[in-house]
């Protein structure tokens, strides 16, 4: 019984061995096949919508309101709404979209100028080659935006995604009443920031507030540097095209440049602004604890809740160039772009809400909690807004939406300007940190 | 060959055993083995992107001369985690447990409160933690001021692993001092008597009765952390989050890179990488423990 | 032992000339070495319990006198900061989520772990060997997320409680190795004595063994238990429905959306914190019991 038994065990541990390892094998397989789905939308919706974005308190409250009048119009309904937080949002997304579990989500497909080798893609852009997302440019509410949101927003002459807003990043909010109080102007040139800010010093007034802690409002100051030295979108991609063609060397002068104004907008930081958190800067901001902080529009309302009506704030894009003429626009990005996977299990519904949010009067009920520019014309903007317009005029990509990053590259190269590694965030100098980040990108090529 | 089975009919054995194996090696290490297997691919965190074969692309990156730097870098946290770690919380506890020993009053009180964070979990210990080390205002602001610095703690690149270490060593001591504090209270009575009676002083007995007896619950006891610490990450995620190069390690690499990726620049979800950094730890977890087990068998038999 | 004791006591009354330091059988409370240990316990304790005063302290303050005055005692003792903390939180629920998992992994792990265990170390099973390289191996495999997540995925377990739960039992760890070493001690007799009476093997492994191994069963649960309860970037990739957080994503997802408000902050660490401390006040003989049991057999 004993050695009779014990042979068809050991079969057995190796059947479900084997079984086990096919299974896996076939799963991988059935993985790769894609299945694309064309929208077609059909009759009321009904059901659950499954709703993910990354969450910001102000873009968050927009999403509600619209949300909320929604479920109204169609009780039938219900949404679940998840704001994700941003450390989460990239896991939650992949996992969501595997299991199918997701009938809105955010998406940013980009695709790769003829000079970037395919390995460059990036997810979302072979996700939508595969057809994980469903194809909206035949939809009728496409029509609503503006064509030269959608412009920046098409992959392959298709549209994906439905921008809900432009928010622009490569400036400061300042606090009126400090820069009054001082006899200050808002700046137009690099020296003239820098005097500023001097000033601002030896008063015992912090100039700068960043965030550094989270590691990406640090890199607010990199693309305002980039912004106001390589204004036009040309040259922005004169530069990636320099770079990948390994024509520009990032320890070039005024690739270099970029850096060293990084650092000097570190040296004007508030006190050990590396472990200060982004979510803490509005409250320091309106404590008076710097005057001026590197930060997107998207904050403002945020911003705005927390000063009250302690002062009045503006915006202006940080003059890191040299000429008044170059620091005449702010950088931006078409914010939070909502896709509708194929795999919904919902996706009537999904096109259903997107078509309601498109509609002037919903939108612009989000467009003024979120704090996004609008990315549909004739839409009534925020005062804050207005106030910038002189800037915003015309749409200039920031560096970090023209510049395809490489993924072979060492991670000193990711922006590729290394304002990581400059000290105090990292360690190094500024010749050190870009001699490190070229090695770092050429590795790559 | 097995031994003699008293019990009669296997049935009972063959059901329980195979179903608790199959339970392991379906949700243990089938997941494990395919990690190998996923590691040879270029598999994408977004479904029905089209999966290729690309044979050992993803180690010769892991090791290229682009992402070599930053990978020793998150190795070299990683080993300085985990034998910083093990050893002052090994000695620490030691200490303690030594201590705890004597005839002090209300050691069952200091023993529950030493043990109290194992229970509290590490999102509670990582927001006290942050609360205390908050850079603009806090008490640990205040000691650095009395040595006139100021720190951004976390933020600060030279003394954030420092403080997770820190952080790390106060969580677990608790539980490494029960089990020391358990294996010195083991050892008989008389022999301490003995060499009382003998002349050894406290440290005389410290060396000669109380390490050497000590000393295969000592031995399990690092090799169990620094595997452990090897592995670990959960506290750093909630002290530093997944991507601060100071605290870099490898497990936490794993999980930027399988899982992370940025929301304006979309999703960049490289598995098949993050499996081939995580066989490389493997390795290197085994290859530790195999050494630090081999020397300190060889420590035990020595004394 | 009495008359070595009894002998002692003579000898001190005696002052004999050896030196006196750090002898820890006198009865005298100020030796030096008493000293030196005495403070060496108040600075660990300082250690231990300064950081959970100032949650407290930090949990009665509202935000604004937070930042003005960080570390001195709470002026107003808002505690309103909890009332706002509990509502906006929902830790009621990631609580009983929490507890949930746990105990269930916990159990599920320690039972996996005897059954497997039990019969490899009796050598009930063949390529004794085998097994036990196999539990020496699971304590090095590799960070298996990915895979893991896809497994959960295709077996339909994905965002549920059962599919958590099964991932985290499934991580054995030592569980088995400390089960074989400790039941070296308990005799092979004990098994043959049972089956002579007509006890199955299924009653032995289930009712006899338990109560003979409870130190070691009590250890895997605790070690178990305790990183189950830790564990979050599985909960993270596992259980995207908020309503299924175990308490540390919830915690730490209402530490992102709250970070600079301290003291609402601190009032929702205290809220997770209290119940466990009280928890703990009562369990703690039995937790640190089972574990110091453990090896002492």
């Amino acid at each position: 019984m004993t050695t009779s038994s014990l042979p068809s065990r050991r079969v057995h541990r190796r059947a479900v061995a084997a079984v086990s390892v096919l299974a896996t094998a076939a799963l991988l397989a059935a993985c790769s096949s894609g299945s694309g789905g064309s929208a077609t939308s059909s009759g009321a919706p009904t059901g659950t919508l499954k709703f993910i974005v990354s969450s910001s308190d102000a873009s968050d409250a927009g999403f509600r309101a619209v949300n909320a009048a929604f479920m109204k119009k169609y009780p039938a309904v219900k949404i679940q709404f998840d704001a994700v937080p941003n450390a989460n949002f990239a896991a939650t997304n992949s996992s969501r979209l595997t299991a199918g579990n997701v009938d809105i989500t955010l998406a940013g497909p980009k695709a790769l100028p003829s000079y970037v080798p395919a390995t460059a893609e990036g997810d979302d852009a072979r996700a939508a080659q595969a057809g994980v997302y469903v194809d909206l440019t035949s939809q009728p509410m496409m029509k609503r935006f503006s064509p030269s949101v959608l412009a920046v927003t098409d992959f392959k002459g298709k549209q994906y995604t439905v921008p809900t807003g432009v928010s622009y990043y490569s400036g400061v909010y300042y606090n009126k009443d400090l820069f009054a109080k001082y006899g200050l102007s808002v700046p137009t040139t690099w020296d003239q920031f820098v005097t500023l800010s001097n000033k601002l010093r030896s008063n015992g007034v912090a100039p700068l507030g960043i965030g550094g802690k989270d590691g990406w409002p640090a890199g607010l100051t990199m693309v305002s540097a980039v912004q106001g030295l390589y204004p036009s979108a040309q040259d922005k991609q004169s530069l990636d095209q320099g770079l990948w063609q390994k024509k520009v060397n990032l320890t070039d002068a005024l690739p270099a440049k970029v850096l060293d104004r990084v650092s000097t907008m570190y040296g004007f930081a508030q006190k050990n602004f590396t472990g200060v958190a982004y979510t803490a800067i509005p409250a320091g901001f309106a404590n008076g604890e710097f005057a001026m902080t590197a930060d997107g529009t998207w904050n403002e309302p945020t911003i705005a809740s927390a000063v009250g009506s302690k002062f009045k704030f503006g915006y202006f894009p940080i003059p890191t160039g040299d000429s008044a003429a170059a620091n005449a626009t702010l950088g931006g990005k078409v914010e939070l772009t909502l896709a509708v996977p194929s795999s919904a299990k919902n996706k009537n519904a999904a096109l259903a809400y997107l078509d309601f949010f498109s509609q002037p009067a919903n939108y612009t009920k989000f467009v003024t909690l979120a704090g996004f520019a609008s990315s549909e014309p004739n839409i009534a903007t925020s005062d804050f807004l207005k106030s910038i317009q002189s800037y915003t005029k015309t749409f200039s990509p920031a560096w970090d939406t023209v510049f395809v990053s490489n993924p072979k590259a060492g991670n000193a190269a990711t922006f590729p300007f290394n304002y990581v590694e400059v000290a105090p965030l990292g360690s190094m100098t500024v010749q050190q940190a870009a001699a490190h980040a070229q090695k770092d990108w050429l590795a790559g090529l | 060959m097995s031994e003699f089975y008293p019990f009669g009919g296997r049935a009972g054995l063959r059901s329980t055993f195979s179903l608790g194996m199959s339970f392991v090696l379906v949700f243990a290490i089938v997941p494990a083995v395919a990690v190998v297997v996923i590691s040879f691919t270029d598999i994408r965190g977004l479904p029905y992107i089209p999966i290729n074969w690309v044979g050992i692309e993803n180690y010769l990156t892991f090791f290229s001369g682009a992402k070599l730097g930053y990978n020793l870098h998150a190795l070299q946290n990683t080993l300085v985690f985990a034998f910083s770690v093990t050893i002052f919380q090994n000695l620490i506890a030691l200490l303690i447990a030594v201590v705890l020993s004597t005839k002090l009053r209300g050691r069952t009180f200091y023993r529950a409160v030493v043990f109290m964070p194992t229970v509290l979990g590490v999102t509670v210990i990582g927001l006290i933690w942050s609360l205390i080390f908050n850079p603009s205002a806090g008490p640990g602001a205040s000691i650095w001021s009395w040595f006139g610095a100021n720190s951004a703690f976390f933020g600060d690149q030279h003394i954030a692993l420092a403080l997770v270490i820190f952080v790390q060593v106060w969580a677990g001591l608790g539980l490494a001092v029960v089990i020391f504090l358990a294996g010195i209270q083991a050892i008989p009575e008389e022999l301490y008597e003995c060499a009382s009676i003998d002349g050894a002083g406290a440290s005389k007995k410290l060396r000669h009765i109380t390490v050497p007896l000590l000393a295969p619950s000592f031995t399990a006891n690092v090799l169990l952390c620094i595997v452990g610490s090897l592995q670990s990450y959960q506290l750093a995620y909630v002290l530093t989050g997944p991507n601060n190069p100071a605290t870099q390690l490898l497990s936490l690499a794993v999980f930027t890179q399988a899982f992370g990726g940025g929301t304006s620049s979309g999703s960049s979800q490289s598995q098949g990488y993050a499996a081939a950094i995580s066989m490389v730890q493997f390795v290197i977890v085994g290859i530790i423990s195999i050494a630090v087990l081999v020397y300190l068998r060889r420590q035990e038999s020595k004394t | 032992m009495t008359t070595l004791t009894s002998g002692k006591r003579v000898d001190s009354a005696e002052a004999p000339p050896r030196p006196e330091r750090g002898r820890r059988r006198r009865r005298r409370l100020f030796t030096p070495g008493k000293v030196v240990s005495y403070l060496f316990v108040l600075l660990i304790m300082v250690m231990y319990l300064f950081p959970l005063g100032f949650l407290i302290n930090t949990a009665l303050k509202s935000t604004t006198e937070f930042y003005k005055d960080p570390v001195g005692l709470t002026k107003s003792f808002q505690f309103g900061n909890f009332a706002q903390a509990w509502q906006k939180g929902h830790f009621g629920a990631y609580f009983m989520n929490s507890v949930m998992y746990t105990s269930v992994a916990a159990t599920l792990n320690t039972v996996v772990s005897l059954v497997v265990g039990f019969p490899v170390s009796r050598g009930y099973v063949r390529h004794r060997k085998l097994w036990y390289g196999i539990f020496v191996a699971m304590l090095f495999l590799p960070n298996a997320l990915m895979t893991q997540f896809q497994l959960v995925l295709r077996l339909n377990l994905y965002d549920t409680a059962l599919g958590y739960i099964l991932i985290m039992a499934s991580g054995l760890g030592v569980g088995p190795l400390l089960l074989v070493g400790y039941l070296k001690s308990v005799p092979k007799e004990m098994d043959e004595a049972a089956a002579l009476d007509g006890i199955g093997y299924w009653r032995f492994m289930f009712t006899f063994l338990p109560p003979l191994i409870k130190p070691v069963l009590a250890t895997i649960f605790i070690l178990q238990a305790i990183g189950v309860w830790n564990d979050i970037i599985l909960a993270t990739i596992l259980l995207p429905d908020p309503a299924k957080s175990p308490i540390t994503l919830g915690l730490f997802a209402f530490q992102g959306t709250y970070t600079s408000q301290w003291g609402l902050l601190a009032a929702a660490t205290m809220i997770v914190a209290a119940p466990l401390v009280v928890a703990y006040v009562f369990l703690q003989k039995f937790l640190v019991g089972g574990v110091a049991g453990s090896v002492k057999g």
